[in-house]
């Protein structure tokens, strides 16, 4: 009787054994998952963007004349250079795209836009927000604002920022 | 034979046991899956004192001569602050600069 008791406290044993490890596998698989997931700040990053593109664009209300000057748009301006941004990542590939589009009052349509960086992200960004499963694809915001040129007149501005990064920021 | 039968119940409540916690902790892991897609830092969850882009568009407000245009741009302007367009609180940004700016 006593042999038998000391058997089933053995089986005991080591099913308690099996248990503990179960629970502590779950519980590191829990906090992985948890923990090794990154944070998306990408639609931080694309209004940091925008700030930067607005301010370079304009300044207390008037248009930059290195933009906008004597009602002509200047081809040759840069987001890149003028407004002292980098996309250069440690990514091989191009992670970010921005679009300035400058339009009349009461227009639609636009009359002047430039842009810098993997064009084919802006077609992303309808994919993106059409289908949930590719949600993640790009993060793309876009806002407009008002400004004024050198002859007094108004335009609005509408700048899109388009990151990609999904790798850093998506598991 | 009793001691048998109560050698089955017994083990049948650890079997049972074991299948609860498995349960418990497979339930734990999926909610644990669900919770790190849920990491997402959005622009607007943080309450802000400052919105640039906004203010590039109030001081061009007050730049504007033409009275019409700018009644227009304050009216786009006001509805784009009722849609939740912009970040920081319009109406008493709106009210400083036109104590500054007029």
């Amino acid at each position: 009787m006593k042999i038998n008791n000391r058997g089933t406290e053995k089986i005991l044993s080591v099913y308690w054994f099996a248990i503990l490890i179960i629970i502590a596998g779950a519980i590191v698989a829990m906090v992985s998952l948890f923990y090794g997931s990154p944070y998306d700040v990408r639609e931080i990053e694309a209004n940091i963007m925008i700030n930067q593109v607005s301010d370079c664009l304009a300044e207390d209300g008037k248009l930059n004349q290195e933009m906008v000057f004597n009602n002509s748009f200047n081809e040759e301006f840069s987001i890149l250079s003028n407004c002292e941004i980098t996309f250069e990542t440690e990514l091989a590939e191009e992670q970010y795209y921005a679009e300035i589009n400058f339009y009349e009052l009461d227009s639609e349509e636009s009359i002047f836009m430039t842009s810098a960086g993997f064009p084919n992200f802006k077609a992303d960004c309808e994919i993106a927000k059409g289908e949930k499963e590719y949600e993640r694809l790009v993060k793309c915001v876009d806002r407009d604002f008002y400004s004024v040129d050198d002859l007094n007149k108004v335009y609005k501005i509408n700048v899109l920022s388009v990151i990609r990064k999904t790798e850093k920021n998506v598991k | 034979m009793l001691n048998k039968k109560a050698q089955i119940g017994e083990t049948m409540t650890w079997v049972v046991a074991t299948l609860i916690i498995i349960v418990l902790l497979s339930i734990s892991i999926y909610a644990a899956t669900l919770l790190a897609k849920t990491k997402i830092i959005h622009y607007g969850d943080e309450s802000r004192t400052q919105d640039i882009v906004m203010e590039k568009s109030l001081f061009a407000y007050f730049q504007i001569k033409d009275l019409g245009v700018r009644e227009k741009i304050g009216n786009d302007l006001s509805s784009g602050a009722e849609q939740g367009e912009f970040y920081a609180d319009f109406d008493s940004k709106l009210k400083k600069l036109k104590a500054y700016l007029g």
